[in-house]
């Protein structure tokens, strides 16, 4: 009963997913290469005001980037805890339903129409998000959609929004910083700005979204009963639905298509046995940052000098998971 | 009183543009350490003379590159750790990839010297040696690179050469696609020196070219050069046009006008190599 | 106090129930009855203002519309036919009784949580507080739901199907249930498919037939119409005097 009460039962996971997370911002700030050592950086650190190229390489490139991973992983895995709650659909996820790709043309027609501007590429990336969960919900609404037709919808509205970069990609190849960075995802260049307009969007979406965790929840209950016990279930889902598409759209203007992580995070905390929404959110968002934080200083790591989009290690893990999921869906005989 | 005042003032301001300039030449004799983004851009920095500090995997095999350089990652995936390490007085970023600008926005956030490098042509080329040379201090590296090339070029110029009204088109061949190329093309524009017309002005250059295409334009030369790994790109080539039956029709294929550019004039600039680069179109050119 | 003046429900242009007036008082249960698709869960939903109706809903002499959805939620409760199982235990579904009264953010009080506790005595759900609802049966998913109901604790409940899936003692012990609330001045509403068992137990029966309300007396009342009771509902029924009978009423065909 955690979602009425305070007791935190499993503080074991919570504990774990904090020091997976620490670990992770440690091995993002302070890994040693070939350009810099550990100590040079904890210098940097401890010494904010000093110079040198390693104070530089962590205040302009290391910690910007590793906010920036930490800040999308809770963003993109809550977005899709969000979507897979209201939905009622485990499979829903922003990549899936088309919100990513929609967030990512929009910020792409921003690069082309005010370039250089991050906070416009921010604002389109959160209109692109909400016209493409519009546009599947209005079109699932019309046709009275199913669970399953929702998804289908999405992948379609995904295609087509994804059909439309690869237009404006193809006709003005500048407009595109780079393609398999964009389309995989990836923190090669994180600008502090960036960080900071993500994380005013992020932090209090998330925060609204804990205080809204119990309207959440009534949501599984089906919207009948939900509105028996005083809710309006169709308001609720729509700002949970806007929510979500925030949260991708703010994670979409940093890192490009970044697949995957909503959708196996809230999966993985949900088959751990978190059954109410504010463990899953708090848990949702603590492992993706730690996910992606922990993936984006690995493949820093193994193929350094080379700069491998983040997108590439997650789809990696992720396509297969994706797929035992679904294994695992079809021997509980559920649909 | 006013007039020495004025002059005064005058004398003043001219002091400091005499300032100004020496100051700026003395930051370019400080370029110790330069980082070249591109292999075409290392290239042109160890032609003038320079040394570099750090480069892309592309450029390693260069010569003039030392065990001391760095491999900076791939040209359009830079590592920004490794060059923020090296402390370069200057970066060299290549103006033609998309990459580079936001990186040059980063890199001059954290203090470093960025400059986009842009060539086209031999004129572009030429004016970035001189820029190039005047920073090493190596003026004579300047006329063997520069002027004696400049020399040669112009006699094959001038060379009688009935191109009048003839047409070419350049196919750029990767292993993954294929494309018409526009005047802003290197190759083009040397072609254009001849007085050639390139048939596909208005052509999208990176979108794939079909054969209809082809047929449709019927130009007179066809050059073909290909990008990346030779055998990939000349199966490619094979597949996509050569052994199609509506290729042999054309009036190039017909007359033998076929011809595939070699990679180390045509791929990258040929820089160093422009004038024998012309000379070697001029070869293909004259065996009308 | 419920009221319905003139309520007319259509949907997709097609008449469903036209010219509905009915009043609802504290302490009584009134059970409404008709054939498939005559419109008795349209009529629930559209008295909670779910469903969208013409005419005028008065929950407590105040339009419903106008009320908040946690206000209304206070005062009118309501259990769909079909109940969903995520997953959730039985005791967090309970505790989400109480969510017109907590809202978003406060916690539960002692007195909140005895009426979760009483609840689920009530329902003889108690030794089930851990489980997850998935896990539960038909039956079992439809007590837990009656107990959130009750933990909500609104004065007029208004329950669709309630005994579908039940099997006869648990059927029986939520009739019995049902009839003590009334008695503590609730007013319940329910819609039955089972004749005798609506006649048994209601204070008043609201028959449903040909998209109008057709009758609405008290059960040893209608029982006499049983021409009305034939066209409406296909059968007649007849009242049976045996003291140790649950049900007083049989099923008849009266030509």
């Amino acid at each position: 009963m955690t979602i009425y009460t305070k007791s935190l039962k499993t503080n074991k996971i919570y504990i774990l997913g904090v020091v997976l997370l620490l670990a992770g911002m440690a091995l993002s700030l302070f890994a040693s290469n070939q350009s810099v050592s550990s100590a040079q950086l904890v210098h940097a650190l401890l010494h904010p005001h000093a110079s040198g190229s390693a104070h530089l390489i962590f205040y302009s490139l290391r910690l910007p980037r590793a906010l920036g991973a930490l800040l999308c992983g809770s963003a993109l895995s809550t977005a899709g805890l969000l979507l897979q709650r209201t939905l009622h659909n485990d499979l829903a996820s922003p990549g899936i339903l088309g919100i990513n790709a929609g967030a990512g043309l929009f910020a792409l027609i921003a690069t082309l129409m005010w370039p250089g501007m991050i906070v416009f590429k921010g604002l389109m990336a959160f209109l692109g998000a909400i016209v493409a969960i519009l546009l599947v919900l209005l079109l699932s609404h019309r046709i009275s959609a199913s669970k399953s037709s929702i998804i289908l919808l999405g992948v379609a509205v995904s295609s087509l929004m994804t059909a439309l970069t690869n237009v404006i990609i193809t006709l003005i190849p500048e407009s595109i910083v780079d393609k398999t960075v964009y389309s995989l995802g990836g923190f090669h260049i994180v600008v502090g700005e960036q960080v900071l307009f993500a994380a005013v969007t992020i932090i209090p979406v998330f925060l609204l979204c804990l205080y809204m965790s119990r309207g959440i929840e009534l949501l599984s209950l089906g919207d009948e009963t939900a509105y028996g016990l005083g809710l309006d279930p169709e308001k609720m889902r729509l700002i949970t639905l806007i929510c979500a598409a925030l949260l991708s759209g703010a994670a979409v203007s940093i890192c490009g298509l970044l697949g995957f992580v909503g959708l196996i995070i809230p999966n993985a905390i949900r088959m751990m046995g978190f059954k109410d929404v504010k463990s899953q959110l708090l848990l949702s968002g603590l492992y993706g940052s730690a996910c992606l934080v922990i993936c984006d200083g690995l493949i820093r790591m193994i193929f350094y000098p080379y700069e491998l989009p983040v997108g590439l290690l997650l789809s990696m893990f992720g396509a297969p998971f994706f797929i035992y999921l679904l294994y695992r869906r079809r021997r509980k005989g559920g649909g | 009183m006013k007039k020495m005042r004025v002059s005064f003032v005058l004398l003043l301001c001219f002091f400091c543009v005499l300032s100004g300039c020496t100051h700026q030449s003395s930051t370019n004799n400080k370029i110790k350490k330069v980082v070249a983004a591109s292999r075409s851009i290392a290239d042109m920095w160890l032609l003038a003379g320079g040394e570099l500090a750090g480069t892309t995997d592309d450029a390693m095999d260069l010569e003039g590159i030392t065990n001391e350089t760095k491999m900076i990652g791939t040209n359009t995936k830079l590592n920004l750790e490794t060059i923020a390490a090296l402390e370069p007085d200057l970066v060299l970023l290549s103006g033609a990839i998309p990459t580079h600008k936001t990186v040059a926005s980063t890199l001059s956030d954290m203090g470093m010297t960025c400059e986009a490098i842009n060539v086209n042509n031999f004129d572009d080329y030429a004016l970035k040696m001189k820029e190039f040379t005047e920073m090493t201090g190596r003026d004579d590296l300047y006329q063997s690179a520069v002027t004696d090339v400049k020399t040669r070029i112009d006699a094959t110029l001038q060379k009688e050469l009935d191109t009048k009204a003839k047409t070419y088109l350049t196919i750029r061949i990767s292993s993954s696609k294929t494309s018409a190329m526009t005047d802003e093309f290197f190759v083009c524009q040397m072609l254009n020196d001849f007085s050639l017309t390139n048939a596909s002005v208005s052509h999208n250059s990176h979108a794939s070219l079909g054969l209809e295409a082809v047929l449709d334009l019927d130009p007179d030369y066809i050059f073909i050069v290909t990008q990346g790994d030779e055998t990939k790109s000349q199966q490619l080539y094979k597949n996509a046009y050569a052994s199609q039956k509506a290729w042999q029709g054309l009036k190039a294929v017909k007359n033998n006008h076929v011809q595939i550019l070699p990679k180390d004039m045509f791929e990258y600039k040929p820089n160093a190599k422009w004038d024998k680069a012309y000379d070697y179109l001029y070869q293909i050119l004259k065996n009308e | 106090m419920l009221t319905l003046k003139n309520v007319t429900i259509a949907y997709d242009g097609q008449t469903i129930l036209k010219d509905i007036s009915a009043s609802f008082d504290q302490g009584s249960l009134i059970i409404i009855v008709g054939r498939n698709g005559a419109g008795k869960s349209t009529l629930l939903k559209a008295m909670t203002g779910f469903v969208d109706s013409e005419g005028e809903i008065l929950l407590n002499n105040m339009p419903i519309h106008q009320l908040s959805h946690q206000e209304r939620a206070m005062t009118l409760g309501y259990l769909p036919q079909i109940v969903k199982a995520p997953e959730m235990s039985v005791g967090t579904l309970v505790a989400h009784g109480r969510f017109s009264r907590l809202g978003f953010s406060k916690k539960l009080s002692a007195a909140d949580r005895q009426k979760i506790d009483e609840a689920l005595r009530l329902t003889e759900m108690t030794d089930y507080r851990q489980r997850s609802l998935p896990t539960l049966s038909g039956g079992e998913l439809k007590k837990a739901y009656c107990a959130m109901l009750m933990a909500q604790d609104p004065d007029i409940m208004l329950l669709d199907e309630p005994t579908a899936f039940l099997d006869v003692t648990a059927t029986l012990s939520l009739m019995s249930l049902l009839k003590k609330l009334v008695e503590r001045g609730k007013c319940i509403i329910m819609t039955c498919h089972d004749l005798p068992q609506a006649f048994s137990y209601a204070d008043r029966i609201i028959l449903l037939h040909d998209r109008t309300l057709t009758a609405d007396e008290a059960p040893d009342v209608l029982v006499n119409n049983q021409k009305l009771l034939k066209e409406a509902t296909g059968v007649t029924l007849k009242h049976i005097d045996d003291p140790d009978a649950y049900y007083h009423y049989i099923l008849t065909d009266h030509n």
